[in-house]
């Protein structure tokens, strides 16, 4: 359980508090009390937000009838109680991206997230390698049965560790992409999910039932609906693990998209500009000279507000 | 802090504007993101919107944050959290109110009073251990002695102490001023 410090004063103050409603001693107790509290201003300050905190509410409380009060005894919501890192990784401790749970019971529940611009390549417990893209979150949800990655937004890039008894499964927004043999790409888009194979093979699925098998070199875009195969190799969608991000055609809207993870603050492309082709090879790690390189081939111009608002607008 | 007055002075979009562009920047985004955690969709929505009024009310100047979608998603998160905790309290309420006799139930002025401080005090004792909460709320709304309800909860009452230091602690800090 996390213990917010609190300041000495404060300290002191719950230390007197829990005395005096011992039921003990009372007397000799009520006048070291009031010489603490007279010692220094900052004590009756504490004691003050003390009983703030005790205040008013427990005295509405106090009226009702006990069956009432009760309902504050009530067992406490599951929130996750196991919390724990993997290999020594920073693992968001708030349950940032707080999911369905697996229902399951004791499982390994993890979040991994990357920040802003920060690329990670970490093992799992099961001996795969997991590469996640900046601005990824995952939970890891592995039991006796199943290994599942629960991707939540951005890229990962899998490579798994074979074992035949627990298939290893992640699952997006829109669907599974279930691993038949080893390394493949899942990214989570606003409205869909993109999986690339890049060695053996994959079963995409969706809820509804509906599964496509994909092998190396091939790709689908998960929706809600249906899983629709991509066209041409995608493999370059991965190229991120290398710090850079590859154009083939696309348009500009969906290049900003894939640099946002590495730029920090609001990145807004108007409206007319879009739809606009790029093509080209740019560095992920350096935002500012990608978007330089844009401004030069394209009829964009590029503004910055304090380095946290970016506006890209026709020139 | 004027000495090093800039050649080229920056250009400050209003306070509106930046948060307009905060909004419609991230507003799907947000709204998606909850939705996944509720699925209810008016809840979802109050909840999105929940968030940026937080942000709007805390004055918040959106260029100073610097992840965003993390920042949003953290308060939205413990709106969602808050308002599953309220629903069950809610529920637990109205579960035992239908079981009291008539004239001990309080009226519906006194139930939404009552709903309300309830609430809080549920939230201020947020993730305390039960038997903690127990230790605690009968020395608050009881007024029993230690030896009292170390008696009851069959713990010695230097146990009983040690839970009363653990729930001050977080009287303590929902007693900071707003």
């Amino acid at each position: 359980m996390s213990r917010t410090a609190l300041g000495p004063a404060a300290e002191q103050a719950i230390a007197w508090m829990v005395r005096l409603r011992s039921g003990r001693d009372e007397a000799r107790q009520q006048a070291q009390f009031h010489q603490w509290l007279a010692q220094d201003p900052a004590n009756a300050q504490a004691w003050e937000q003390l009983q703030r905190g005790m205040g008013q509410h427990y005295e509405v409380a106090r009226q009702a009838p006990d069956a009432l009060r009760d309902t504050l005894l009530q067992p406490s919501i599951g929130r996750r109680e196991v919390l724990r890192g993997i290999g020594g990784l920073g693992v968001v401790g708030g349950a940032l991206w707080l999911g369905v749970r697996s229902e399951g019971g004791r499982v390994l529940t993890a979040d991994l997230r990357t920040g802003t611009g920060e690329r990670r390549i970490l093992m799992l417990p099961d001996g795969s390698r997991l590469s996640l893209n900046a601005g990824t979150a995952v939970d890891v949800q592995f039991t006796a049965g199943q290994r599942l990655l629960r991707l939540y937004r951005g890229a990962l890039v899998i490579q798994v560790a074979p074992d035949a008894s627990r298939p290893f499964i992640v699952r997006s927004e829109q669907g599974d992409a279930r691993a038949l043999g080893t390394r493949f790409l899942v990214e989570q888009q606003a409205d869909a999910t993109r999986v690339v194979v890049l060695e053996h093979a994959v079963r995409a699925s969706l809820p509804g039932g509906a599964w496509l098998d994909l092998a190396a070199g091939q790709a689908a875009l998960l929706t809600r609906k249906r899983i629709e195969p991509l066209q041409g190799s995608q493999a370059y969608r991965a190229d991120w693990l290398e710090g850079h991000l590859s154009v083939l055609d696309e348009p500009l809207d969906a290049v900003v998209d894939a640099l946002r993870p590495y730029r920090p603050g609001v990145i807004r492309v108007s409206p007319q500009v879009r739809q606009l082709r790029v093509q080209g090879v740019f560095p992920l790690d350096d935002s500012e000279r990608t978007l330089a390189a844009l401004e030069e081939t394209m009829p964009i111009r590029v503004r910055r507000f304090g380095g946290w608002v970016t506006l890209i607008e026709a020139r | 802090m004027h000495s090093h007055s800039p050649l080229v002075s920056p250009v400050s979009l209003s306070d509106t504007r930046k948060l307009g562009f905060f909004f419609s920047d991230h507003h799907r985004w947000l709204l998606q993101h909850v939705r996944r955690q509720l699925s209810n969709r008016p809840d979802a929505e109050d909840t999105a919107a929940e968030t940026f009024c937080q942000i709007i009310a805390a004055r918040v100047d959106p260029a100073t944050i610097e992840q965003p979608r993390a920042y949003l998603a953290t308060i939205a998160r413990r709106l969602i959290f808050d308002r599953h905790r309220r629903r069950r309290l809610e529920q637990a309420y109205l579960e035992r109110l239908m079981m009291l006799p008539e004239a001990l139930a309080p009226s519906p002025e006194e139930t939404h009073l009552l709903l309300e401080a309830l609430h809080a005090i549920d939230h201020s004792l947020a993730g305390l251990p039960l038997v903690v909460k127990k230790a605690f709320l009968l020395s608050q709304l009881d007024g029993l002695p230690y030896a009292e309800i170390s008696r009851r909860l069959g713990v010695s009452e230097r146990t009983v102490g040690r839970y009363m230091t653990q729930a001050l602690r977080q009287c303590y800090l929902s007693g900071a001023q707003p």
